[in-house]
């Protein structure tokens, strides 16, 4: 235990001594773009199950300096096929399978506030708060029973925090987490053969994410271009709400993925 | 028409003297003392206060003189803050008619209510509250189990009692106005009788419900027709 407290502290000064300042001196806005990829997990109170691989592209522009407000935008759209059997059945038998197309749309804004420290690690802490628009749609297709869309529409308000540390020249580590409180929830749902598109109310819902960013700087003297690969898991839950003519089940969404950056800063 | 108008007591008791004064209060802000004999039981002090009640009010006013004359009943909420004692006194005109059909803006009504209340962010309800409060002034002719009636045999205000069931907040509010009307009704002697038709009509077994009727457990009475009555179509048709 003493070796690695002793190892731990050996690593914070030698990196104390090739660190330089110029972590301080980083230009302020970082526009940052690249692909996300993800593993997403659906599961519905009734029983259906649907999981599958989804690909999109995220992009960011953070404006954000040492004790100073920060304000940043991000969007991201990304699409996949997901594979599933349905709900089970009360006469026993086989269950149904699944087949959709997924969509996740994405747009937010943030305002918060930079804490940083002078010294290396340069240890960084940006609370902030935001606002955002949420387009999540689920097509479904052959072999589905049903061939029905829904597509789950909301704003939100989120919060949440960036951290960021100086771990080794030209390395960076984070933490970001942050929750999304969605408000008028609806799932709009159409291509129904029998029943006219309609919008479904969903019951309480509370959704987060957790990533860990971990930058790359191959030209240390350079400060112009960054890379990130950024490991995350989201969940996303919907309330179960009682409808007419028909109930939205409880949903959970939970997704595990990274996604890969180029941060150009200037 | 059912009358009503509701009384608040505020009993200042004076612990050494040989009378207690209380100052009666009414909805308007007039008040009224009366002097109470310090010997008087409970009940005796209930019944002095329901005889003043009647003659003050039958005298500043004659549609109240007719209500009070149809009075037939006296509830009391006591609060004991210090020495005063807080009452409400509730009076009474003709029961209200369950055999009453409902009118297309009685049912508009309670559509309006049960699914703002089930289906409405907080927010929104803020903004409806005197819609809300003017269409439920205009259901208090209606009867209470006629009420119960309609909403549960309206697939979608079933749906929407069962939201309703999960929204605390606004749950107890809904249910007070609901038990506030059956007691009222069940003071006339106007609940039980109706019993067997209303159960034919929403489509539960009599024995389910002439527990909770006779024991005038009203929350547990709409609790009982939300668990009980099936809704209808396949509810679950999205579960995919």
């Amino acid at each position: 235990m003493k070796f690695l407290s002793f190892l731990i502290c050996a690593f914070f000064f030698f990196n104390s001594l090739l660190a330089k300042p110029r972590e301080l001196s980083l230009p302020a806005n970082i526009l940052a773009i690249g692909p996300e990829f993800y593993h997403l997990e659906r599961t519905r109170s009734g029983g259906s199950f649907q999981h599958g691989e989804i690909i999109g592209v995220r992009a960011n522009y953070d404006h954000i300096k040492r004790y100073k407000f920060y304000w940043g935008v991000q969007g991201l759209y990304a699409y996949g096929i997901l594979n599933g059997e349905g709900a089970k059945r009360k006469d026993g038998s086989k269950r149904a399978k699944l087949r959709s197309q997924w969509t996740d749309e994405m747009i937010e804004g943030n305002l918060g506030y930079t804490f940083q420290c002078k010294n290396s690690p340069y240890f960084s802490f940006t609370p902030y708060a935001g606002y955002g628009y949420f387009r999540e749609v689920n097509k479904f297709i052959s072999p589905s029973p049903l061939h029905v869309k829904f597509a789950t529409v909301f704003d939100y308000f989120t919060c949440g925090f960036l951290s960021s540390a100086v771990v080794a020249p030209g390395w960076k580590v984070g933490l970001n987490a942050r929750y999304r409180e969605p408000y008028d929830l609806k799932c709009k749902i159409s291509d129904d053969p029998e029943i006219d598109d309609w919008n479904q109310r969903i019951g309480p819902s509370f959704q987060y994410r957790i990533e860990l960013p971990i930058v790359y700087n191959p030209y240390f003297e350079c400060w112009s271009f960054e890379f990130q690969i950024m490991p995350f898991y989201e969940q996303r839950n919907y309330g179960e709400w009682k409808n007419y003519p028909c109930d939205y089940p409880e949903t959970k969404i939970e997704i595990y993925g990274f996604n890969l950056q180029v941060l150009y800063l200037f | 028409m059912l009358k009503e108008f509701f009384l608040v007591a505020l009993i200042s008791i004076s612990m050494g003297g040989y009378a207690q004064e209380i100052v009666l209060e009414n909805s308007s802000g007039d008040s009224y003392s009366v002097e109470i004999e310090s010997e008087k039981s409970f009940s005796g002090v209930i019944e002095s206060i329901k005889e003043y009640v009647a003659v003050v009010e039958n005298s500043s006013d004659q549609s109240k003189e007719e209500a009070a004359a149809d009075s037939n009943s006296f509830s009391m909420y006591v609060s004991d803050n210090g020495i005063k004692i807080k009452a409400v006194a509730t009076y009474k005109g003709a029961p209200r008619d369950y055999d009453k059909p409902l009118t297309d803006s009685d049912r508009a009504d309670i559509f309006f209510i049960v699914t703002s209340l089930a289906n409405s962010n907080l927010i929104k309800l803020g903004t409806l509250k005197s819609s809300l409060e003017n269409a439920g002034d205009r259901l208090d002719p209606v009867h209470t189990l006629q009420f119960l009636a309609y909403i549960f045999s309206q697939e979608e205000l079933k749906a929407a009692m069962q939201n309703l069931q999960t929204r605390d907040f606004v749950w107890k509010k809904f249910i007070g106005g609901v038990a506030n009307s059956l007691t009222e009704d069940d003071t006339c002697s106007n609940v039980f009788c109706h019993a067997q038709d209303f159960a034919t009509k929403v489509g539960v077994s009599i024995d389910l419900i002439s527990p909770k009727l006779k024991a005038c457990q009203w929350e547990d009475l709409v609790k009982v027709l939300i668990k009980n009555i099936p809704r209808q179509g396949n509810t679950a048709r999205y579960d995919q």
